[in-house]
């Protein structure tokens, strides 16, 4: 249970940062609680809304383009799910405005549990900050799930002349706002990172959005057209030719174990995670979101998706019901304070 | 490498391959199923296979789509991809002439030499072809793509400033949805779908079929098939020798197809209309494009199935996905637990070279397939219009339904087709209306990327003194001069022959001979 030890060391210590240590501390024993059976199961109840349920296929959309990090997550759990819930599940892709485009959807769906999303931290606490709202509010969607964590980094090419963050930080400081870091887009994980990497560290950088998603950045990165990128530390593991310099939490990522954090350099209050997960539209029945989430878990166990997700460079969270709600509580709580700091960023 | 070559001959490989070519092919020929969908459809089932199956299928779903996106575009002037966009302004004339069988067969022996072109790129010359696309940044994003909107002058049509003016409302289509910076929301007016802009297939088959489809109709009184058929002995045969003649053509848009391949974000639609360009600029008889010519249908899709063979490159070596299929393919990759890169092709070389023979193979099977298929296939313009408008107007509403579940993209379509029918009857072309919307989020990106990198590095650095830049720059210029020249000469000549003209008419009248 070494990766269950990291898992609730990085979640505890970003709820310590959020002032909700109780909620997500005092979770954390019961990560991802066997699904014991209550009494009502035994003897279903009429009104019992969750006892026929799932009776027929279950839509998952996936708010981005096929082959994206969010589409590889379920691809990795849909048979065993299938097993698990014994009927089909089908992706569907309803891409557009990082995310937005599909959750705005998805929060008019059905509220019969046969409508999931896959969700994406903090891309659903960042994007109803924006000035013009994405067209719906954090609290439209019901996390149910998290499963795998990747930590916010500042990476270079391979052949980068900053060897450190130190390195790096230095230009920045001689030349203030010189130094380019790429990112997704705007109000999106990376310009997150790039707001709270200066303000922990007063230096001024420069942001360049780059429009297209994850593979233009790759090759911005990698051909140098830029000084740093801004992504989940997921990338340092996949993407060869990619040498992350810092990543944020107050905990070594175990795929990287060469990568000092932000905080172990001096520089606390770095706390973005690329989190992967799944959830409702906000208004189903407790019991229905309970049985698809306990699924879901098992999903990941039964799959040797957990084993997949080390060697692709995740931390396993399987933060499932309320703790799943907390944490994207605490997230919310947390980048709501950056708000002015974003809008500043890009002129809003 | 030949090990994979003949583990992609072995008879379970060209089974998957075939399959894969045959559905590529259906899904390319319906406008609105498009190959990234068809390639995530199949994602499940390539988990049961190996690695280099799945890749084998999905590859050839690939080389399918781009070479029977050609189908429709020759038929009923509908492109089934935004690839196909430059393959409709010869086809379609074509298929007018009677000559639908003609330009199906170029167009699939097209495919096979882009096909086979972009994957001995592939195959020899991955690293170098990927380290080159690495020097593409934001600036030569935007000058590429600046490069490209000179395209317009060539397919503007009769009128030049309709073409430019076409351009323009293409580009600012391109704006719907929400900005590359600073999150602002632009002409959504509150309709959610909308944020992630225009659809682009959704907005080609209201430009192109849409149009089309209310013509048919209006024919329906004139004549009640959409085209004529003629049976034409050795049409294989002739069209190939004629396309063979003119080899440096074929070359020319492959290599065109290869380049803009490798970059990441652009692709085999802009490869296409940019390889169109350059046929139609260096050809001998450049006034027959347009008006049915075999050469301008081969230049398109040459470079779309280069382009598209070629867009595996920067996957394979570097684990950038810069295509959409590209992307599926990197995530099939990922959850195999294969990681793209160098590392990929000394461990796993044999997957590589497998994936590389059989897109290969791929464009033989499609050129096969393609040339058996041509004769039913032009047939379709025999079907009476009252069966075949219902049909496509079907097709092309469930298309655009089933592209995200939304009716939003169906009001789009009708919203653009009543617009694009409606601007057709003053003189506007469809194409550079699609040019824009296909050009329009690149240069808008390389533009905003751009402006954010010179604040740090300086306006003049970031824009003009970067190498690969500076010969945009040079081609943007030297195409932008040789357009103003030829509109010129052409002018001056019709300017002549209309005064000739009057000379004949005065004389006829007998008023000169007097004098």
């Amino acid at each position: 249970m070494k990766q269950g030890r990291r898992t609730k060391l990085i979640v505890s210590s970003f709820a310590a940062l959020s002032l909700l240590v109780a909620a997500c501390g005092g979770a954390n024993d019961t990560a991802a609680p066997a699904p014991a059976p209550a009494p009502s199961e035994a003897a279903p109840v009429e009104d019992d809304p969750s006892a026929d349920y799932p009776n027929r296929s279950i839509n998952w959309i996936v708010a981005f383009a096929p082959g994206g990090a969010m589409d590889i997550e379920v691809r990795r759990i849909q048979s065993a799910l299938e097993a698990e819930l014994g009927v089909r599940v089908n992706v569907l892709y309803l891409p557009g405005a990082g995310g937005a485009v599909g959750w705005s959807q998805v929060k008019n769906a059905d509220k019969d549990g046969y409508t999931v999303t896959g969700l994406a931290l903090p891309h659903i606490a960042v994007q109803p900050l924006m000035p013009d709202a994405p067209g719906y509010v954090t609290s439209d969607l019901d996390p149910l799930v998290w499963k795998a964590i990747s930590g916010g980094a500042l990476i270079v090419a391979d052949d980068s002349p900053f060897q450190t963050f130190e390195d790096m930080l230095a230009a920045a400081r001689a030349n203030p706002g010189t130094i380019t870091l790429g990112g997704v887009a705007t109000y999106s994980a990376s310009d997150l990172l790039f707001s709270q990497i200066e303000e922990v560290t007063g230096a001024s950088f420069a942001y360049v959005p780059i429009s297209g998603g994850g593979g233009p950045l790759t090759q911005a990165i990698l051909g140098g057209q830029v000084d740093g990128g801004l992504l989940g530390s997921s990338h340092a593991t996949t993407t060869e030719g990619f040498r992350a310099l810092a990543v944020a939490g107050d905990q070594r990522f175990a795929a990287i174990p060469d990568v000092p954090t932000f905080a172990e350099l001096g520089y606390e209050g770095v706390t973005v995670f690329y989190v992967w997960g799944v959830g409702m539209p906000a208004g189903v029945d407790e019991r229905i979101k309970k049985k698809f989430a306990d699924a879901v878990v098992a999903a990941v166990r039964n799959s040797g998706a957990e084993a997949d997700l080390v060697r692709d460079g995740y931390l396993v969270a399987l933060l499932a019901n309320e703790e799943a709600v907390s944490f994207a509580n605490a997230q919310v709580e947390a980048f709501s304070a950056l708000a002015p700091r974003l809008r500043a960023l890009h002129g809003g | 490498m030949l090990e994979g070559l003949l583990l992609a001959l072995t008879p379970y490989y060209l089974f998957l391959l075939i399959a894969g070519v045959l559905g590529g092919i259906i899904v390319g020929a319906l406008p609105g199923l498009t190959a990234t969908m068809a390639t995530a459809l199949m994602v499940p089932f390539t988990f049961a296979l190996e690695p280099a199956a799945g890749l084998v299928i999905l590859g050839g779903i690939y080389v399918g789509a781009m070479y029977a996106d050609a189908i429709p575009a020759v038929l009923i002037n509908t492109p089934g991809t935004a690839a196909a966009v430059a393959t409709a302004f010869d086809g379609y004339p074509l298929t007018k002439k009677g000559m639908a069988q003609h330009a199906l067969i170029a167009a699939c022996f097209a495919s096979l030499v882009g096909a086979t072109i972009g994957a001995m790129f592939l195959l020899l010359l991955a690293p170098p072809m990927a380290a080159l696309s690495l020097r593409f940044g934001p600036p030569e994003y935007f000058w590429v793509t600046v490069f490209a909107i000179t395209i317009i002058a060539s397919i503007a049509g009769e009128s030049f400033l309709k073409g430019v003016a076409g351009g323009v409302l293409g580009l600012l289509l391109s704006t719907v949805g929400v900005g590359v910076v600073g999150g602002a929301t632009r002409f959504t007016f509150g309709i959610m779908p909308l944020q992630a802009g225009l659809q682009l297939i959704v907005a080609l088959i209201g430009l192109f079929a849409f149009p089309q489809l209310i013509r048919m109709l209006e024919e329906r009184f004139t004549r009640n098939v959409a085209g004529e058929y003629v049976n034409v002995p050795h049409a294989a045969r002739d069209t190939i020798l004629t396309l063979i003649r003119r080899p440096l053509n074929l070359i020319r848009s492959s290599l065109i197809g290869v380049f803009i391949g490798i970059l990441p974000g652009a692709g085999p639609p802009v490869a296409s209309l940019v390889a169109y360009n350059e046929a139609k600029r260096w050809s001998k008889d450049s006034h027959e494009f347009g008006h049915g010519s075999l050469h301008g249908v081969a230049a398109s899709e040459t470079a779309n199935n280069s382009s598209a063979t070629a867009s595996i490159i920067p996957l394979l070596a570097l684990g950038i996905p810069g295509a959409p299929v590209a992307a599926v393919i990197y995530g099939v990759l990922l959850i195999h637990g294969l990681r793209p890169g160098a590392q990929l092709y000394a461990t796993q070389g044999a997957i590589v070279h497998t994936f590389g023979w059989s897109l290969l193979l791929a464009g033989i099977v499609t050129f096969l397939l393609g040339t058996l298929l041509s004769r039913p296939l032009g047939r379709i313009v025999q079907i009476p219009n009252a069966v075949l408008v219902p049909i496509i107007l079907l097709l092309a509403i469930v298309g655009s339904f089933a592209l995200r579940n939304t009716m939003v993209d169906v009001y789009v379509l009708f919203g653009i087709g009543v617009g694009a029918y409606l601007l057709g009857k003053i003189g506007f072309h469809p194409g550079p209306i699609a040019l824009g919307l296909i050009l329009g989020p690149i240069v808008e990106g390389g533009l905003v990327t751009s402006f954010a990198l010179s604040r740090a590095k300086g306006w003049y650095e970031v824009f003009f003194n970067r190498p690969l830049s500076q010969v945009l720059i040079a081609m943007t210029i030297a195409s932008i001069v040789w357009t103003i020249y030829t509109r010129a000469a052409d002018f001056r000549r019709r300017n002549n022959d209309a005064a000739d003209d009057i000379v004949t008419e005065v004389r006829a009248a007998g008023g000169i001979d007097n004098g």
